[in-house]
């Protein structure tokens, strides 16, 4: 039962998040971070895949910048 | 975000969504943008939802000048001797930089197999940080995507708690125009996210 339970409230999720919040509209900056992503090969473009955090060019930029 | 912008096979759309909001506005809360980014700024549709209004009117600020969006950037986030905002949970959560809530983090960076990256001199608090870190949990860029309970963990952890806060400050910070929908957009991320997580 607990298993029904468990699988109603994510399909209640999965319609919440895909039919009311969060509409077509963010397939909009699907676009823009795709796009940011196939711009010239930035550093973090060769380092080695998968496993720790792999920087973003804005966060690359940032730390350059950042005078925290 | 460089490492991981399709939708891995096998992703539900809604899911993508979520990563893709996180790794947009995790890029705009972590540096200014370029001029490219503004040109697809411009672009983005939105739609009938909250957020989606939001992004229409991040679309229609992204009209102003690069340089405008730019040193907005600067003054709310950097600072001669500190921004309007100050976007770590640290600060937010005790008062003051590098305390506990960092600690508390860097602890659950281990546990998670994600590593700082070497150049990054900063706390890793950074609101733009964590919105990324979501965004790996949630893809799979550290490894396998991260179930749910783990992502509803860490966002309980580290994000919710706090980042609402900060959006406020941000959209009433006075150098704010253009970032002032990207605040917006935020807190609706997060009040999805939290609504969301309790349906799980």
């Amino acid at each position: 039962m607990k298993q029904v339970r468990k699988t109603k409230a994510s399909i209640g999720r999965r319609a919440f998040l895909g039919g009311v919040a969060i509409g077509a509209g963010a397939a909009g900056v699907a676009a823009v971070v795709s796009a940011a992503a196939s711009e010239p090969a930035g550093a973090g473009k060769s380092a080695p895949p998968p496993t720790g955090y792999r920087e973003t060019d804005h966060v690359l930029r940032f730390y350059e910048s950042a005078s925290f | 975000m460089v490492a991981v912008a399709w939708k891995p096979q096998g992703l539900p759309e809604e899911d993508w969504f979520r990563a893709s909001l996180y790794g947009f506005l995790g890029g705009l809360l972590g540096a200014a943008p370029d001029e490219g980014t503004v040109r697809s700024l411009r672009a983005i549709p939105g739609d009938g939802t909250p957020i989606g209004s939001a992004l229409r009117d991040i679309a229609s600020a992204a009209a102003l000048p690069v340089s405008t969006i730019q040193k907005e950037y600067d003054v709310l986030f950097i600072g001669l001797t500190g921004g309007q905002v100050v976007p770590f949970a640290s600060y937010y959560l005790s008062g003051f930089l590098f305390e506990k809530p960092l600690a508390a983090l860097r602890s659950d960076l281990v546990r998670l197999g994600i590593e700082a990256g070497e150049r990054s001199a900063d706390p890793e608090d950074h609101i733009a940080f964590l919105f990324e870190v979501m965004q790996g949990l949630i893809l799979g860029a550290f490894g396998e995507p991260a179930d749910l309970q783990s992502q509803k963990q860490f966002f309980d952890a580290h994000i919710g708690s706090w980042a609402d806060r900060l959006f406020a400050d941000l959209e009433a910070a006075p150098a704010a125009v253009f970032y002032r929908p990207v605040a917006r957009a935020g807190s609706l991320l997060l009040s999805i996210e939290m609504d969301a997580f309790a349906m799980a």
